[in-house]
């Protein structure tokens, strides 16, 4: 691992839980240290562009080399001086328009990338998301999006407060169309039994089908509805690419930067958008701004305090929904009581990419901010238990869950009684301590 | 005691190593302007002595004193500074200059000497034919078209079309590197893969620019020459204040001497094609059209003229009591002919259907627009110019955008791109300028006896190059009728101001002004 | 916008009963208690002439007034002011009062059009000396009640100009900065701001009325008079506007009009004893530099007219009231471009008049030829200086801008104006005489007798009076903001048809 920034840190933690070995590089010793008492990892001071350092940080006999350090040019280099150590694979950061684009596509293979990872434009995919579902904190597509997964904290007006599992099984026979799959409760997550009974508060996350995502909404008492008016708090890359989308889809957008030349520089790029220059945290400005008119206020800039002010703020004026980007995980827990409605980190979105890398067999892997549980998209292999047996009589693990399961392009739930065969993909929803078990029964 | 200024001493010295030649750049432009024009005299007086052969004297004779002026002027000089403010001074002297010499052979041939009319009468007219000749306006002062010989009607052309060619090389080659009233917006704008500038110097510039300016003249002359009704002499006059957007014309009805609507047409496009930007123009003679299509100010402009013709069409028939037919031909011609500044008439004569100051006031309203309005940037055409008017509409809508969110961050975009700030500063201040000069011409004209109808107009009209106004200054009439001598001389030099996109001419009288301030 | 000086102080229990609502709807209240006021007393002085008449309009005038008044100990303001929400403010009870003021003429039978109705009402709010009825047939009721809408126009306009534009638009040329102590202002905050200006303007109606009193008015004409002459609104209880009037009302008209044309902060500071900042004003001597010069202009060029009248046509064209002594219509050329210039240049910033504003144009002016000079020297750091002090770029960008966008709604005005058959010269002084709330022009005569237009024209100068009082600013901001809508709301058309096909 190269990189011991935001999405380096997270990755490390995730892989080193998983029972990888993980040796952490980075120039900066503070970081190193912040990482290394957290985490069970070998931390190595030093630039990843450094034969040497590559080396002391063992990467002889390195599976993989994550490189994602802010810098573009190091993350290249880094992965091409890894690449000729012997590392097999390689991820790289590349943040640059030019380097990503066709222009720079031999620069790529001389490093010997193996995978390009952007967290701007995966956080902006993932807002993006929210807006479609607009209401939830957490949306994930599996399956080529056949299968999706809706996690919100559920209001005590929503229908499906107060009700056991089973009830709201039976209500929806024959056929399911949704599973609750996790359920966030304090500071725990369980993956539910159908004797669970839902709660004021509960942090739901909902396996479902992609046509009966309206039904869900409406079940979890969201408000859904299409989007109008959108706000940007912030101008960074991840602002940029998600003022273009909306735009595009003829969304009112207003963006709030505070550095004029940069503010100048999206004037220029984006059309059909306004920009107003000031800090994301003057009241005035978003007064002004009528910030209570919109229906999403977005605060994506690099400092958490200023976003979740401006949230805060956002959030009493008027607004409808506020999203803010957070990149200190501690702050998580205060956010949802205090009325930001949605909070997401850069290093989440980047993370699952690595992550479905690692796990080469995965065609998708969702982590969350709140809560341990994953959720995985496996494919059954011929001839591995789950080939024509019954779910019941896989005796998984109580902390997992097959969710659903699609075949042929048809997505279904699974249930006790559900048959799968080789070449169905699974969506299961797993702690991390039990993800191992659930593939070894699947393939 | 004066001590002598460093400048001073060095240009004294200079003198020497030049054997003793005048170190001036606005002299040498002077000098190499005059030469050219004097060819046009002479060639001119070559058609008269094989034509007509009244006024040959009086053409060969000027020929001869501007020749020798220029002539000294460009061999006893070398160019000094390229300043920007000694070539503004140049270019405006120039212009002034040539105008002015320009005006000789309409005294010597006596034009203007009808029976009762004073030398100050003819000194005005023989200035403001000169000035709305070199400016391309097509105003004229002329009443008798029939006394003056065939030649010096030529010659009367021939000005417009050297005005055109001056301006074809001014407007794309030299103001926008000086960065004047926006007109290096198109240089930031220009499409295609080659660099802006069309060679890499600016004289290389100018020739194929006149290249362009000649295959168009050429073109237009062909077509009328094989069109029925137009003979050879007819066809080249026309073409040369065609291609020039100028509009002047020998025949006492202009185009509508012909009252042929083959001709019409082939007229209509020879204007539009004249109010384009040249440097589209050149690249397509190389074979490169796409730039054409990816011009956001010609889209505009086509847009405005097809809006505006479908407008006073629709008008003219349904208000102002003409057969469909009828007000599609005058409609459209009119509106080509006032939108790319040129001023041709179809008129066959008094209260007919090309006469549109009697035409109802919501079309004369459209036609007074386009008279401010001008063509593209880089064309030559007058007025403000389209691509300044987008500018300036992008301006007020930002501006009324910020009242609303005083601090948001807008930018005014042209095409793809954004304008630049200054740019956008340079645009209105023309504009300001523009609308005080408009004022301050109302105000003298009316106040030399002009009506309210007639100052308005013929003051937007010379400013914008155009030629007719409305009331009594329409198209079948002549400015020596409607305006008094002194109305006429401001509204000869508004047409020089204009031309030259105001500033020149105005920041002509600055080193004169600084000098006189530094004296008192 | 209230016309009820102080506002009583809320108790905490009060207080906390009073609904949050946006500042249009208070301001809308406010609008209407002024309103009411107004028109109730035009009713209670009205009652011995036509009872029927002083009846309808005494008690639409009490019932505008308990709706306002209701309203006003009603609501809060809450919301903090905005660019948007003023001039939302403004076009709400633009609109409120010009359809309550037409109700007034329909009701009370005075014209059984609409149109004409609401020409009236428009005009009157307006302050534009443009009329559709003939003065001489109206009850004393609807006499005051006319007068009472040019009176009301002209203070909303004041307020807005002096008070609630500039503390939100932050920057207005022609408002003086800080400087100075803090007794001299005569904003020091939006309230006191507001009642200071009212108690002024109120005071300089008064001294009006008196003035004209003396010189020979009957009771009626001199409040009718007074109430038009401060508000810049023109409309006159004659046919001939003051031209039947002696020497004595006419010099009362034209000094109080130039005072109309004045700007506020001018007038206050030469009250609160301080004749140095009033000396230092620059735009003053601009302003009667300007009417002395058209003065001189219209004597010089016109035989006919002697100095007195020269001078009533020149305060009345640049204050943009719209009184006529003569009937300046028949002035050679050069005088009528003098007054045209006069009239859309008008009157100072911060006064109840209107056009480009004096401050303005100077600043402009000032503009021009520092884009000249930038040629001369392209690298010279040139500054805008006004009063004092330099203009920063978003203010020269919202002058130029607005320059453009005052210049192109005229152009717009008269085009559409010669669409209704009017002819050139007509259309374009009735597009920039109506921008700049003066009103007649060369096709009304110098009376303002809206008959010469036809239907079509008037409801067209409808919009365009109210456009002109409001500074154009709240209607263009209103078509940009939809303009922007309109924008976005094809490409969500756009990508539901592409939805939808694929």
């Amino acid at each position: 691992m190269v990189g011991a920034g935001e999405v380096g840190s997270y990755v490390a933690e995730r892989l080193s839980r998983e029972g990888h070995d993980v040796g952490v590089i980075d120039v900066d010793r503070d970081k190193l240290r912040v990482v290394d008492d957290a985490v069970d990892v070998l931390t190595v001071p030093g630039s990843g562009t450094h034969p040497d350092v590559l080396r002391r940080a063992g990467i002889a006999h390195a599976d993989l080399l994550v490189a994602v350090t802010a810098n573009d040019e190091a993350n290249l280099i880094s992965s091409m001086i890894a690449k000729s150590l012997g590392v097999r694979r390689s991820i790289v950061r590349i943040q640059a328009r030019e380097l990503r684009g066709a222009a720079a596509e031999e620069l790529r293979a001389a490093s010997g990338a193996d995978l390009v990872i952007d967290p701007d434009a995966e956080t902006a995919q993932e807002i993006l998301d929210l807006l479609e579902f607009r209401g939830a904190d957490e949306i994930a597509h599996m399956v080529n999006g056949e299968v999706v997964v809706i996690g919100a904290r559920l209001p005590s007006h929503a229908p499906l407060v107060g009700r056991r599992l089973g009830e709201i099984a039976k209500e929806f026979e024959p056929d399911w169309d949704f599973v609750v799959a996790a359920i966030g409760r304090g500071d725990d997550t369980i993956i539910p039994r159908s004797d669970h009974r839902l709660e004021t508060n509960d942090h739901v996350r909902i396996v479902a089908k992609r046509r009966a995502r309206r039904l869900v909404i409406e079940l979890l008492g969201l408000a859904g509805g299409n989007v109008r008016r959108v706000m940007l708090l912030g101008g960074g890359r991840t602002a940029e690419i998600l003022a273009e989308s909306l735009a595009g889809s003829g969304v009112e957008v207003v963006v709030v930067e505070r550095n004029p030349v940069r503010a100048r520089e999206l004037a220029e790029n984006l059309e059909d958008v306004l920009l107003l220059e000031g800090e994301i945290t003057d009241a005035d400005l978003l007064e002004e701004a009528e910030v209570g008119r919109h229906e999403v206020v977005v605060a994506l800039t690099g400092e958490d305090d200023a976003n979740i002010l401006a949230c805060l703020y956002a959030k009493s004026a008027g607004a409808g929904q506020t999203i803010a980007v957070v990149h200190r995980l501690s702050l998580l827990r205060l956010l949802a009581d205090a009325g930001v409605d949605v909070s997401l980190s850069p290093r989440t979105a980047s993370a699952n990419g690595v992550l479905r890398f690692v796990r080469g067999d995965i065609a998708a892997v969702a982590t969350f901010l709140q809560g341990e549980a994953e959720i995985l998209e496996l494919v059954v292999t011929k001839g591995s238990r789950a080939d024509g047996g019954l779910i019941r009589d896989l005796n998984l693990p109580k902390e997992a869950l097959i969710a659903a399961a699609v075949r042929d392009g048809k997505p279904r739930i699974i249930r006790g009684r559900s048959r799968l065969r080789e070449r169905d993909h699974v969506v299961v929803v797993a702690m991390p301590t039990a993800v191992d078990e659930v593939r070894g029964a699947l393939g | 005691m004066r001590w002598l200024r460093p400048s001073e001493i060095s240009r004294s010295a200079e003198r020497h190593p030049m054997r003793n030649k005048w170190r001036s750049t606005p002299l040498k432009v002077l000098g190499i302007a005059l030469s050219f024009v004097s060819v046009g005299m002479f060639a001119t007086g070559v058609q008269e002595w094989l034509t007509s052969n009244r006024d040959t004297a009086a053409l060969f004779w000027s020929g001869c004193l501007t020749l020798s002026t220029g002539a000294v002027l460009w061999w006893r000089t070398v160019p000094g500074s390229t300043r920007s403010r000694d070539v503004f001074a140049a270019v405006g002297w120039t212009w002034v200059l040539v105008t002015v010499f320009g005006a000789v052979p309409y005294l010597l041939a006596g034009t203007f000497a009808i029976e009762g009319v004073g030398l100050a009468e003819q000194l005005v007219n023989s200035f403001f034919e000169s000035a709305s000749g070199y400016s391309c306006t097509g105003s004229t002062a002329l009443v008798d078209f029939d006394t003056p010989g065939r030649g010096l009607m030529m010659y009367r052309q021939a000005t417009q079309w050297y005005g055109g060619m001056g301006i074809v090389v001014l407007a794309v080659a030299v103001l926008p590197y000086l960065g004047v009233g926006g007109l290096d917006l198109m240089t930031a704008e220009a499409p295609g893969p080659s660099s802006d500038r069309l060679a890499p110097r600016v004289s290389e510039t100018a020739k194929r620019l006149w290249a362009a300016y000649v295959v168009l003249t050429v073109s237009v002359a062909v077509a009328l020459f094989m069109a029925p009704g137009a003979s050879l002499y007819d066809s080249v006059a026309h073409a040369l204040s065609t291609a020039s957007t100028g509009g002047f014309s020998p025949r006492v009805n202009s185009i509508g001497f012909f009252d042929s609507v083959l001709i019409e047409l082939i007229v209509v496009v020879g204007m539009i094609v004249g109010g384009i930007n040249f440097a589209h123009h050149w690249r397509a003679l190389r074979g490169r059209v796409a730039g054409y299509g990816l011009d956001p100010e010609l889209r505009a402009f086509l847009t405005i003229l097809s809006a505006g013709s479908a407008a006073v069409v629709v008008l003219l028939w349904l208000n102002g009591g003409m057969s469909l037919p009828t007000a599609l031909r005058a409609g459209i011609f009119n509106v080509v002919a006032l939108g790319t500044s040129t001023g041709f008439a179809n008129t066959t004569g008094p209260g007919t259907a090309g006469d549109f100051v009697r035409w109802i006031p919501a079309v004369q309203m459209i036609l007074l627009f386009f008279m401010v309005t001008g063509a593209c940037t880089g064309s030559t055409s007058g007025g403000i110019k389209i691509m300044r008017l987008q500018v300036l509409f992008g301006h007020s809508i930002r501006s009324i955008r910020h009242t609303r969110h005083p601090r948001a961050v807008l930018v005014i975009r042209h095409g793809a791109g954004a304008v630049r700030e200054d740019i956008v500063n340079r645009v209105a201040g023309f504009f300001v300028l523009y609308l005080l000069l408009v004022l301050v011409g109302v105000l003298l004209v009316s106040g030399f006896d002009g009506g309210l109808v007639e100052s308005v107009s013929a003051v937007v009209g010379s400013l914008g190059n155009m030629g007719p106004a409305l009331g009594e200054a329409g198209p079948t009439s002549a400015f020596s009728l409607a305006f008094s001598k002194p109305a006429r001389v401001v509204l000869g030099i508004y047409m020089v101001i204009g031309r030259l996109e105001i500033f020149p001419i105005l920041l002509m009288f600055a080193a004169p002004a600084r000098a006189l301030r530094r004296l008192t | 916008m209230c016309a009820v000086a102080g506002v009583p102080k809320p108790k905490p229990e009060r207080l906390r009963k009073r609904r949050i609502v946006s500042h249009k709807r208070l301001a809308v209240a406010d609008a209407l208690s002024g309103f009411g006021l107004v028109t109730f007393a035009a009713g209670i002085v009205g009652v011995r002439d036509d009872l029927a008449d002083a009846v309808v309009v005494t008690c639409i005038g009490t019932l505008a007034l308990a709706v306002g008044v209701f309203g006003r100990s009603h609501f809060a303001r809450r919301q903090n002011l905005t660019p948007g929400r003023i001039l939302a403010g403004l076009a709400w009870v633009w609109s409120v009062l010009v359809l309550l003021g037409a109700l007034v003429y329909l009701a009370t039978a005075t014209t059984t059009s609409p149109v004409t109705a609401l020409f009236e009402s428009a005009a009157g709010f307006g302050t534009t000396a443009l009329s559709d009825l003939d003065p001489v047939e109206l009850t004393t009721s609807m006499q005051l009640f006319r007068a009472g809408t040019q009176w009301l126009g002209g203070a909303i306009g004041l307020l807005a100009a002096v008070v609630s534009l500039p503390l939100v638009l932050s920057s207005s040329i022609y408002i003086p900065t800080s400087q100075g102590r803090r007794a001299d202002r005569l904003v020091p905050s939006l309230l006191v701001g507001r009642r200071r200006v009212l108690a002024l303007y109120f005071s300089l109606t008064i001294a009006c009325g008196v003035g004209y009193g003396i010189t020979g008015m009957t009771a009626l004409d001199a409040t009718v008079h007074a109430a038009t002459t401060l508000s810049t609104g023109g409309f006159s209880s004659h046919r001939d506007s003051l031209a039947s009037y002696g020497a004595g009302v006419q010099l009362v008209a034209i000094i109080f009009m130039t005072l109309a044309g004045a700007s506020y902060f001018v007038i206050w500071w030469a009250l609160r004893g301080r004749p140095r900042r009033v000396a230092q004003s620059t735009e003053l001597w601009l302003y009667l530099g300007l009417i002395v010069a058209t003065t001189s202009a219209v004597f010089f060029t016109v035989d006919s007219v002697g100095l007195r009248d020269a001078m009533f046509q020149a305060a009345s064209a640049v204050s943009t009231t719209g009184f006529a002594v003569t009937d300046w219509t028949l002035f050679p050329a050069a005088a009528l471009t003098v007054l045209l210039i006069a009239t859309a240049t008008g009157a100072m910033g911060a006064s109840a008049g209107g056009g480009l504003k004096i401050a303005r144009a100077a600043a402009l002016a000032t503009y021009a030829r520092l884009e000249l000079r930038r040629h001369l020297d392209p690298n010279a750091v040139l500054l805008v200086r006004r009063g004092g002090r330099t203009l920063a770029e978003d203010e020269i960008e919202r002058l130029t801008g607005y320059q453009i966008a005052h210049f192109g709604m005229c152009a717009i005005g008269a085009f559409l104006l010669t669409i209704t058959g009017v002819d050139v010269v007509s259309a374009l002084w009735s597009a920039i005489s109506v921008l700049s709330t003066a009103g007649p022009s060369l096709l009304t005569g110098p009376f303002g007798d809206a008959g010469e237009f036809n239907r079509s024209a008037r409801l067209l100068l409808i919009p365009g009076m109210l456009a002109g009082r409001l500074t154009i600013l709240p209607l263009l901001a209103a078509v940009v903001a939809v303009l922007r809508w309109r924008n976005l709301a094809v490409v969500r058309l756009k990508r539901i048809v592409r939805d939808g096909t694929n």
